[in-house]
Formats: structure tokens, sequence, C-alpha cells
């Protein structure tokens, strides 16, 4: 029995030991030479002669492994830790081995390890303030335009309508090989190119247009370039748009883009015809003036001629596509050539048609002092406009540090207006031809003469003509002229000479302060020449003599300008001093007078970010503003049917002090947000007007008065309201501002006029197939004079919207107008539009169906109040169409 | 004097046995999802049984490579600026880690993962140290880890550990995330990990997938309502295939 048992005992044992000979376990201690245990050492089994770790742990808090391996032969055990020399022992496992204690003592040593890994390839490289994106890494295949690139960019946001930004920021540009067609008109582009010619896009950060600028002017703008393959082949692509109307006559708009990018070469064509109201110009005005506000290099931007006259072509503040009667066409073709490495040439060109028609019915009360009046205008007027234009840049690179620019630009615009007009029972026929001439040339020259300063000269001219003959079928001037006149006519002369030359100086500081130094010089020459005839049939019968101009203005310009920034953690103070010497001289017919005054034009700002909802930002300025050529001139010119105006006929300068603050609390992605902005403007003397009102004619002449204040405010709140998904605006604001001017004989007049406006939005956040937007708006204004005018008006919208899935949406707009003042049956109206889309494939071909004008409102009536006059205008509008469209990719 | 001596050497001994080496370590983190595609920077190091993760920005100048010194870039892409972190602590057997779902931060609780590493006959050199292949699946995805037991340690990048050495780079197969290390530094002074912090609310690993969708579709609802007049309500389709995916697959 007792064998019995001991035979049991020995099979249970070697049933065990069979079981767990694969399994063998090595535990042990370790510790270093000072009898510690050493925690969380590493313990590796690995194969004798080889690197194969065949099992591997670590040791416990206590320095106490165990480690586990069904694996047999010849090993070597290794112990390390990071403070400790690594320690080995060779083990050999056999069959029988089932437990092995191994204890370990490890020798303390200092490792150091200051080891950079470089990765060779990586697809995102960042140097400086360019971060470069290796595109074939991005690609997940289902990529189509540059756009669908673009979105799986990390730090790009693309919004639903193409808008790019890099955080909050919307992208300035998109270039194609540093090449820039289209300024802030991107949309063309990344909406349109095909993905597969892209190798690498970048992202430049504080980006500068003038690239020796770089990190030197303040900047926050960011642009993206897009850099083509090597071994691509030029290819066409664009897209195509047409519409036409379903059961309305003849309403089209067609639309298309075409280009082709090489490394060399670049062409982009675009084309817009339509007359639905759009102004087909609008695609291509940022190609045409590049907006660059406050840019170094950009003497003259702001320097045009003026014209005198103009029809009374005036058209209600509703959306184009209500009230413009066009039928415009346009072609523009784009290219930029590369020459050479150093030298680039950009041309631009475009010829638009127009023609305009415009209907309009008012009635004007006049009332002041004890002079009344009414007068009806039945207006029709058409205006037929040509434009050719073009402009070339020039880009030589002389070397790292020099850029010489040169842009040359010709316009001319021949406008022919007619116009039928009932005036007071009167028929008048007007016709106004207008013929603009401009040629525009620019140098600038950049050196980058230090690490952190450059030199900017700039130097450009400009000649712009303006001419403009008028005349007018009937004469209703008796009360101003004796003569026995049957009609009249206007020939006028408006020419303008500039040329400018300027250097500037931008000095980064250490600190990161900037210092900007300017010294210019800037002469302009206008001439005005007009004279007043007074006709019989065919047959001159007089000229009168105070209805004739020949002026002659110089001004010349010498100013030098400081300006500095200084910044201190989050405060920045910035400040300005620009000094005029100027030396004018005024011709008027044979008589000539001179001025040589000098001022200072002082501006301070600061600019202090509190924390990272609170905002302030305040400046205050004083000014000095010479007079231009409208308002030196020294006889009437009939600048409007019924209406004579006349300058001062001498030399002014008008002085003013602004002052604004800018409040902001909160981001715009918030909960809550809210912006405050307060501005004061006071005119230390300013332009008013000395008039006569008769019914048949108004003159005018302008007049220095002192003092005029105007006080604005404004501010919005947006506050989300999670319980019901939806975010309300709250707007309100006004404005207060007091003038004087004289007005048949009468003495100074003040007139105050107060405006207040208010209204509220709500839009919802649905996650359903609807949405809805709503809103009103109030706007109260008020005009005192002698007598007290005001009124209350008021807009309203809902919009809905259904997006049933991602190929079939519908959207419905409806508008609202209550004008407080007119009468109870004209003083509603409202519009429908609806738009409905179905996708047949994305970004290839999509089909469209738009309604405008579905109640077919025909009329609109507006009123408006002024120092003289009440009137009430009606305005003829778009009827209702409904129109078909294809849109289509290639 | 030979006492003197040896009581001597094993003060020595004694005092630089309290500088024990820690490591600090750089990773680059690249994630590759659709619509979640950005290159992030981390910071590994550890405490005894708490291993912290965090992400660290350029422009907070944490002594680099030289390629990154000198780009002070300021490319802040979370416009929140909460860094994210995944602690790990090995005592409790879990993770702490952060997350912004759109514009909020949540922090979430996942439990310490035993990863099945099978380790492989593979190798290849990283900068100058031999890496060794381990490969395990996690969570729906096949990863792919080389680790080099010239530095032994437990800890490594995101939520893996427990490798026979430091995890030097670590991807899935298709490479939807893509982990590896930039600079490795010893630290003499052992830095404390962060103590830890107190969160208001965690939510459980289990619960994390419906609490994303009800952030998501709440910030949808704000950004909505905030349009410009006119435009399109932007909207989560549940089976689009242009939405965006998610590294971690729970089933």
């Amino acid at each position: 029995m007792k064998n019995y048992l001991k035979l049991i005992l020995n099979t249970a044992i070697f049933l065990i030991a069979f079981y767990s000979f694969s399994q063998t376990t090595i535990k042990g201690t370790i510790n270093d030479q000072n009898n510690k245990s050493i925690p969380f050492a590493n313990v590796i089994l690995k194969l004798k002669n080889s690197n194969s770790i065949v099992s591997y742990c670590y040791a416990n808090d206590k320095g106490n492994y165990s480690l586990n391996t069904t694996k047999k032969g010849n090993f070597i055990l290794q112990f390390s830790s990071l403070s400790h020399k690594t320690f080995s022992v060779d083990v050999l496992i056999n069959e029988d081995t089932k437990e092995l204690t191994i204890d370990a003592v490890l020798t303390y040593e200092v490792k150091e390890l200051n080891e950079v890994i470089v990765q060779a390839e990586r697809p995102i490289t960042i140097k400086k303030d360019t971060i470069v994106f290796d595109v074939k890494s991005f690609l997940q295949g289902n990529e189509q335009t540059v756009e669908d690139l673009l979105k799986k960019i990390p730090g790009l946001n693309v919004s639903a309508d193409g808008t790019i930004k890099v955080g909050n920021q919307e992208i300035e540009k998109v270039m194609i090989d540093g090449d820039d067609l289209f300024e802030k008109g991107y949309k063309i582009l990344t909406k349109n190119m095909p993905v597969n010619p892209i190798d690498k896009v970048e992202l430049y950060q504080r980006y500068s247009n003038n690239k020796h600028l770089k990190g030197i002017e303040n900047s926050e703008k960011v642009a993206l370039n897009l850099t083509l393959k090597e071994d691509f082949k030029r290819q066409w692509f664009g897209n195509i748009q047409m519409g036409y109307g379903l059961a309305s006559d003849n309403v089209y708009e067609v639309k298309s883009n075409l280009m082709n990018f090489g490394k060399k070469n670049k062409y982009y064509f675009l084309t817009n015809l339509n007359n639905i109201g759009l102004d087909a110009i609008g695609d291509i005005n940022h190609l045409i003036r590049p907006y660059r506000l406050n840019e170094p290099g950009s003497i003259g931007d702001n320097q045009s001629a003026f014209s005198v006259l103009g029809l009374g072509n005036g058209t209600p503040n509703l959306k184009q596509k209500r009230v413009n009667f066009n039928n415009a066409e346009m072609l523009s073709l784009n290219s930029i050539f590369t020459l050479s490495p150093k030298v680039k040439i950009k041309t631009l060109g475009f010829v638009n048609t127009d023609e305009i028609n415009f209907y309009r019915n008012s009635f004007s009360g006049f009332l002041v002092g004890n002079t009344n009046f009414e007068n009806t205008e039945d207006y029709t007027g058409k205006n037929s406009k040509k434009t050719g234009f073009g402009k070339i840049d020039l880009t030589y690179d002389i070397s790292k540090t020099k850029t010489i620019e040169f842009t040359t630009k010709y316009n001319n615009t021949n406008e022919n207006d007619r116009s039928n007009l009932v005036f007071n029972s009167n028929l008048l026929a007007e016709n106004l031809q207008t013929n603009n001439q401009l040629i525009d040339q620019k140098a600038v020259f950049t050196n980058k003469f230090q690490e952190k300063k450059v030199l900017i000269l700039s130097a450009r001219y400009i000649n712009e003509t303006t001419p403009q003959t008028y005349s007018i079928n009937q004469f209703i001037y008796q009360d101003l002229f004796s003569d026995n006149a049957n009609n009249l006519s206007q020939t006028s002369q408006n020419k303008m000479q500039f040329a400018g030359f300027e250097a500037h100086i931008l000095a980064r500081k250490k600190k990161g302060d900037l210092l900007e130094l300017k010294i210019g010089n800037q002469y302009r020459n206008d001439v005005l020449n007009s004279s007043l005839l007074l006709k019989n049939n065919q047959t001159n019968i007089n000229q009168p003599f105070n209805y004739q101009n020949q002026t002659i203005y110089k001004t010349n310009d010498l100013y030098a300008n400081a300006k500095y920034i200084l910044k201190y953690k989050k405060f920045s103070i910035n400040s300005e001093l620009e000094a005029h010497q100027l030396y004018n001289s005024l011709e008027n017919f044979e008589t000539s007078q001179n001025q040589n005054p000098f001022f200072i034009n002082p501006t301070i700002g600061a600019q202090w970010e509190i924390n990272s909802k609170n905002k302030i930002n305040t400046s205050y300025s004083y000014n000095t503003t010479n007079a231009t050529i409208l308002d030196v001139y020294n006889n009437f010119i009939n600048t409007g049917f019924r209406s004579f105006s006349k300058a001062t006929g001498t030399f002014n300068q008008l002085d003013a002090s602004n002052i604004f603050l800018n409040y902001t609390l909160g981001n715009w992605g918030d909960k809550f947000f809210a912006n405050t902005f307060i501005m004061y403007v006071k005119n230390h003397d300013f332009f008013s007007s000395n008039s006569i009102l008769a019914q048949n004619y108004s003159q005018s002449e302008k007049i220095i008065i002192k003092d005029r204040e105007f006080l604005s405010l404004s501010s919005n709140i947006d506050k989300y309201f999670r319980a019901i998904s939806s975010n309300l605006k709250l707007t309100f604001g006004g404005s207060k501002s007091n003038y004087k001017n004289i007005v048949n004989n009468s003495d100074l007049r003040e007139i105050k006029s107060n405006s207040a406006n208010y209204g509220l939005e709500l839009r919802s956040g649905f996650r359903g197939i609807f949405n809805y937007h709503l809103g009103s708006k109030w706007q109260y204004n008020e005009v005192i004079t002698t007598i007290n005018n005001s009124f209350t008006d008021n807009i309203s919208f809902i919009d809905l919207s259904m997006v049933f899935n991602e190929k079939i949406n519908f959207q419905i707009q409806s508008e609202r107008y209550y004008f407080g003042n007119l009468e109870k049956n004209s003083n509603t109206y409202y519009f429908l539009d609806f738009d409905a889309r179905y996708v047949i494939k994305q970004n290839k071909l999509n089909f469209s169906i738009s309604g405008n004008n579905l109640f077919n409102t025909k009329t609109f009536r507006n009123y408006s109040v002024t120092d003289i006059s009440i009137s009430n205008t009606e305005y003829l509008l778009l009827p209702r169409y409904i129109m078909l469209k294809m849109e289509y990719r290639f | 004097m030979r006492t003197i001596f040896f009581i001597f050497f094993a003060f020595y001994i004694s005092v630089n046995a309290q500088t024990l080496t820690s490591l600090e370590v750089i990773y680059s983190q690249k994630y590759n999802l659709k619509n979640y595609n950005e290159e992030q920077y981390y910071v590994l190091n550890y405490d005894d049984n708490i291993s912290n993760y965090k992400q660290i920005y350029f422009e907070k100048k944490v002594g680099f490579s030289q390629e990154i010194e000198d780009n002070k870039t300021t490319v802040t892409i979370n416009s929140n600026n909460d860094a994210l972190f995944f602690t790990t602590n090995f005592t409790k057997k879990n993770i702490i880690y952060n997350s912004v779902i759109a514009d909020k931060t949540i922090i979430i609780e996942d439990t310490i993962i035993a990863f099945n590493w099978s380790i492989l006959d593979e190798f290849k050199k990283i900068g100058n140290y031999n890496v060794q292949k381990a490969i395990t699946k996690f969570r729906g995805r096949n990863y792919e880890a080389w680790f080099t037991n010239e530095i032994p340690v437990f800890y490594g990048p995101w939520k893996f550990n427990n490798l026979g050495g430091l995890i030097l780079e670590v991807y899935d197969i298709d490479y939807k995330i893509h982990i590896l290390a930039k600079e490795i530094k010893t630290v003499t002074e052992n830095k404390k990990t962060e103590s830890e912090i107190k969160y208001k609310e965690i939510i459980k690993i289990n619960n994390l997938e419906s609490e994303i969708l009800k952030i998501r579709e709440a910030f949808l609802d704000k950004i909505n309502s905030k349009l410009p007049k006119g435009a399109k309500p932007i909207k989560v389709d549940k089976d689009c295939t242009d939405c965006g995916e998610e590294l971690e697959i729970f089933e």
C-alpha cells in the first residue's frame, strides 16, 4: 500500500514535471554593490552568439524578477539598468531545468545618452516660417482638386465655400511655383486645378508681398505655394457654368475659367456673360487693383482723376440681382512668363462691355425757409460701357537681396449715357459721353542692405484724363439765364498727372520693435476746364462767364514720416509723425496764386491684449488734408441736369481729429462673444455749402465752416443657446452728427442728424435636414433743422435650408422691407428666392435651379430725408425668373 | 585606515546611487487619419510607477535637435492650448489622458493594456541604436514596434509599454499613426513626474464613443448657428466617406 502510494506520488510528480518541463522559470534578485535592490531593472534572455531576444522581463520595485521561457539551449542572461553597468551570465537550459535562481549584482555607472535621431524622409519639413508638406504622403486616392488635397493637410481649414484659413487667418493667396495669378480670388484655382501635378504644398507664415520685407515688416499674413512636379506635362483644365431662363424671356449666365500651368509659363483665361445683374468685372477686381493697404511701395495708389458730371443713375440699396438691368460680357486673359530664373513677366488684360438700364420715378418736396416746391422726375437711363485694360509686371532679381519691379497699366473706358427724363411734365433728353484714359507706370527697387533693414525706393507716374461732353435738349434755366436758349451743353476736361518718388526704410530692432522712416515728394497737376454753352437749336448763343472754368492746380508735397512700434509683453504702442511741406499753385484763367504751408500729422495708438478674452485697441490722430481740384475751381459747373456747383476758388487745408476705441470680449467660436466700436471725429473746419434752391435748378457753392462733430457707436453680441441649438446675435448702434450750411441766403443753419439701429438674428444649428436663419433690423433716422423729420424703417428676413443628402439640397430666402414714412399701400415689400441643387458627380457635374423674385415684385419705393428735402423714389426691379444652371469641371 | 577607506567608499557609492539616471525622450507622433492629419511632438519621462507622455510645442523651445531649434515656428494647430498628455500609472493600472473633441477637452481613463508583444528576429538601426521588431494587435489595428535593449526601460510612447527596451519607433501597418523617437536625453536630476491631478469628470474608455458623438454634435449645432447669412449648415453624416476615422476601433 505504501509502495502503491509512493508510485502514485512519483507518477504525479513525474506528470507535473512532464507538463511543466517545457517551461523554465528563472528568478532572482538584483542588487547593487551596496546590497540595495535595484528596482525596474531589465532582464533579457538572449540566444548565445546572437542578438535575438528570447524572453524578457523587468524587476519589480523590490528588485525581484521572474522570467519564463520554453526554449532550451545556451543562453545569455543579461541584466541592465540605466544607472548601472550591464551584467551578463551564461545560462544553460536543458530538459531538466525547471527553475533557476540567479541573483545579480550590478555596478553603478552613469550613462550619458544625448542622442539625436534624425530620420531621413519626413512628409513635413519646417524651415523658419515655411512649412513644406510632401503631397504624396497626404493623398488618400479620392482627391480630385487642389481643394480636396488642402483639406487633408494638417492645420489648414477649408470651409464649405472654399475659403482657406490657417487658424482663424484667411490666406492671402495661392501661388504656383511662386507665381501668383489670382491674389485673393484663389478659389478659382483651388476649386478647379487637378491634384496630380502638385509635388509639394508650402505654407508661408508671416508672409510679405515683397519678399525682402519678410521678417521685417509686421505681418500676420499667410500664403500658400504649390510646387509642380518636374516632369509634369502641361494640361488645360477649368470649369464652365451655364444657365438659361425657364419660361422667362432671355435670361442667361455663362461663366468659364480655363487655365494651364507649366514650369515656365502659366495661363489663366476667364469669361463671364450675364444679364442677371452680376458684375462681370467683380471677379477680377482684386487683380486690377490688388488691395494692399499701407504696404511699402504703394505710392500713388490713391491718385485718380475726378469726373464732374453724372446722370441720375442711382439704384436702391438692394441686392444687385434685383436692381441691375445689365447685359455684361467680359473676357480676361492672364499669363506669367519666366524668361530666366531672374526675370519674370506677368500680363493681365481684359475687355468688358456692359449695358445697364435704369428706371426710376421720384417725388421730392423741398421745404426751406419760405421757399417750398415739389418736383417729380420720371427717369429712364441707359449706360453703355466698353473697357479695355492691360497691365504688365516685370520683376528682375538683381541679386539675392535686390529686386526691381516695373508695372505698366493702361485703361481705356468709353461710356455713353442717355436718359429720358420727364421733369414736372417737361420731357428732357440728356446725353453724356465720358472717356477715361489711364497710363500708369511704377518702378519699385528693394534693397535689403542689412539682415533686418530694408530700403525701398519707389517712383510712379500716372497720367489720366476723363473728358466729358454733356448735352440736354431742353432749357429750363430761364431763371438763371435771360438768354433765348432752348438747349444746353457742357464740355469738360479733367486731366491729372502725378509723379511721385519715395524712399522708405524699415528696420526691425532686436526686441521686436519696428522703426519706419519715409521721405518722399509727390507732385500732382490737375487741369479742369469746363465750358457751358447755351444754345438755340444748333447755334451757340452764350457762354456765361460764371459757368466757365480754366483751372490749373499744382500741388507739390514734400513729406517725411517716422513711425515706431514699441512692444512690451501683451502691450504695444504705435506712434507716427508725418511732416508735410506743400507748394501749391493755382491758376484760374489768368490769375494765379501760390501758397507754401507746412503741417504735421501725428498719430498715436495702443493695443492691449489683457488676456485671451479681452482685447482693447485704441488710437488718436490729428490730420491736416490739402484741398483737391474739386475744392479749388472758382466758377460753376453743371454736375447734373438741375444742379450747378462751384468750389472755393482758393487754397484750403482742413484739420480734423479722430479718436477710436475697440473692445472685444471673447473669441468668435466661444458661446459668448461681444465687440464694441466707438469713433469720434471732430472736423475743426470742413467744406459745407451755400446754396440757392429753386424749382428748376440748384446752385451750390463750397464754403468753409468751423467745427463739425460725428460720433458713432456700434456693438454686437453673439450668444449661443445650447437648449435650442441656436445662436442669437444682437446688434445695436447709433450715430450723431451736426454741421451747418446756408440755403437761400439764410443765416448759418445748424443741422443735426441722429440715427440708431438695433436688430437681432437667430440661427439654428440643427443636425437634421432642416435649418433656419431669421432676423430683423430697425433703422431710425432723424434730421433736425428748423423742422424735425424722423422715420423708422425695418428689414426682416427668413432663410430656410433643407439638405436632404450630399446630392440634393434646397434653400429658400425671403425678405421684407418696411418703410415707416410711406403710404400704407406702398410701404411694404416682399421678396422670395430659392435655389435647388442636384449633384450628379461630386466636383464634376451638377445641376441647379434658381428662382429669383418669385413674388414678382415689380417696383420698390424708398424714402429719404435730408436737411432740404423729403423724397420718395420708386425703382423698377428685375422681374421674376427661373433659371436652370449646369456646372461642369474639366 | 582600511575601515576609513571602506566607510568613505560606501558613502561615495550611496551618494552616487541616489542620482539614478532617468530619461527624457522626445517623440514625433504623426496621425494620418482622414480629417486628422497632423504631426505632434511629445516628451516622455517617468518616475518609477508612473510615466508621463506629454505634448510639447515648438515655441516652448525644449532643447531639442538643432533642426527644430532653429524653427521657433508657432504652429499651434490646436486653438485650444491644452497640451495633450498620456499618464500611465503602473500601480493603479490605468492610463489617464486627454483629448480635444471639437471645442472641448475631455479626460479619459483607459485600463492599462497588457500588450501581448511577439518579438521577431528582425533588426535594424535607428540612429546609433540596434533595434528589434515586435508586433502586436491592439484595438483593431496591427502594430509594429522597434525597441532597443540598449536602453532598458519598459515605458513607452502613447499607450504602449512593456517591451524589452525603449520603443524608438512604432506604427500600425497602415501608418495611421507613426511614432518616432527624435531625441533621447539623460536627466540626472530625477524629475518627478507631475503629481496626480484630480479631474472633475473622467470618461471611462467604455463610454468614450458615445461621449464623443455627443460633444461633436453639440459643437456643430453651435457653429451652424453662427454661419453667415445664406451659408449651408455643416452636418455630421454617420456613414459618409469623407468623415474622420478613429485610430482605436472598439468592438
